[in-house]
């Protein structure tokens, strides 16, 4: 009997790791048929305590993940919102839209690289080029509002006129209660007068219409490169001299230029035909 | 071994758990490469505890660790295996030990290569266990041995910068 104590004794280690590996295997194979009954996971309060705190920490890890993710949905729902605008025609208009001009509008995400703000004029860099289907003349904007228009293009990267750019126009509109109520549009062209990248300048206003400041000024729907109705920014001040029939209209931009960074390449399918119709048909009107 | 060591060796101990259970479960690299870095609670006890102290903390290790990855016993038996194994082990790499009396288990004490040696040793017997265990038997040969590989190299590499994170 004390030889089988001591062998007992001399082989404990190997008794206890028997032991404890069958009390593993039995709970393995309890758990895989009794699941949810089992102490030993993460319905148990502290565990989900912990967990909870261990997702924190995953989420920060897939935070640049989920941003793509988010952006690109947004790109779908601007696509689905424009269409969605744009074939609703005007009240009281006799005009119906047809679906191929309401889905002309067709959106690319691409994140910013590259941006300028303080010279007279400004460019943006995008990493997304030909081999995404990006073309000169695409109308770039970004959650915010208006953005600029693309210029150039190579196989990886474009280069975007930034609508702080002396030479760029935007074709704009005012929006305000007064104005939609009276049926009436007050039309005008947005350029950036070259020194404050949160001003841009908005002209050939008749100063008749009824605006007022805190206006709301969008796109308009003469423009060929933007939506109609993208943001461009909200009037800050509001003048006119005696003898001059515009407005001096300054508008506060709504793009933040300085911290931008991802944008949407828009892609007016139509625009190549419009602008061949247009084009073929200027010397006739010459004669 | 007086009262301060055996608080350190209780800190250290949850210091690595949470760390496991709150950061590097989220760490999986491509899907094969885990890393399982409490097996240094394990592997780093002082030689002079026991190995029937040894066998329980890695059992109780274990089932901690279980209960994060709703893999009941999984954990458990594998950390269970090194645990048992260790004094072999360490018998086996060191066999002078009794002539040069303690040994302490860490990378300054031990040199580089022998630590290495030690603790891919057993993280290799452990990944061995926990992914045969895991996938229920050996129907997913390959994957399960592509996943021991990264593993092992993960979790080692990980547990030696650990060692110089603490030495510092």
């Amino acid at each position: 009997m004390s030889q089988l104590l001591r062998l007992i004794f001399r082989i404990r280690n190997f008794l206890l790791f028997a032991i404890l590996e069958l009390v593993s295997f039995w709970l393995i194979v309890k758990n895989s048929y009794y699941w949810d009954v089992s102490f030993f996971n993460t319905s148990n309060y502290y565990a989900a305590k912990t967990l909870e705190a261990s997702n924190y920490i995953k989420s920060f890890v897939n935070l640049g993940k989920v941003n793509d993710q988010l952006v690109r949905e947004n790109a779908e729902l601007k696509k689905a919102m424009a269409a969605l605008s744009q074939l609703k025609a005007r009240e009281g208009d006799y005009y119906k839209v047809d679906s191929a001009f309401a889905t002309r509008f067709d959106f690319k995400v691409a994140k910013v690289v590259n941006s300028t703000v303080s010279l007279s004029k400004n460019y943006l860099t995008i990493d997304k080029g030909k081999l995404d289907g990006i073309e000169p003349g695409m109308g770039v904007i970004c959650p915010q509002g208006v953005v600029g228009q693309v210029m150039q293009c190579s196989d990886h990267f474009s280069r975007v006129y930034s609508i702080l750019h002396s030479e760029f126009n935007v074709s704009s509109e005012v929006n305000n209660q007064a104005l939609r109520s009276k049926n009436e549009k007050a039309l005008g062209i947005a350029k950036w007068g070259g020194l404050n990248p949160r001003v841009i300048d908005l002209t050939t206003i008749d100063r008749f219409k009824p605006i007022k400041k805190g206006d709301s000024v969008v796109t308009s729907e003469q423009n060929v490169i933007f939506p109609s109705g993208t943001m461009v920014g909200k009037i800050r001040k509001l003048g006119a001299k005696q003898d001059q029939a515009f407005f001096d209209i300054e508008v506060e931009l709504t793009t933040d230029f300085q911290n931008i960074s991802y944008v949407y390449v828009v892609n007016n399918k139509l625009k190549n035909e419009q602008e061949k119709l247009e084009e073929s048909t200027r010397p006739e009107i010459k004669k | 071994m007086n009262s301060q060591t055996v608080i350190r060796l209780i800190v250290t101990f949850f210091i690595y758990l949470l760390l496991q259970i709150v950061v590097l479960r989220n760490f999986v690299f491509f899907d094969v490469a885990f890393c399982f870095v409490y097996i240094a609670c394990i592997l780093l006890l002082p030689d002079e505890i026991p190995p029937v102290w040894v066998i329980l903390i890695s059992f109780l290790t274990g089932l901690l660790v279980d209960i994060f990855y709703n893999t009941a016993g999984v954990h458990a038996s594998a950390s269970v295996l090194i645990g048992y194994l260790r004094a072999y082990v360490i018998k086996f790499l060191f066999p002078t030990k009794g002539v040069e009396n303690e040994i302490v288990i860490s990378l300054k004490d031990m040199g580089a290569e022998r630590f290495i040696r030690y603790v891919a040793i057993l993280t290799l017997v452990h990944h061995s266990m926990l992914f045969f265990v895991e996938a229920g038997g050996f129907a997913f040969f390959l994957i399960t041995i592509l996943k021991i590989i990264c593993s092992v190299v993960f979790t080692t590499f990980m547990i030696i910068i650990l060692q110089y994170v603490r030495g510092n």
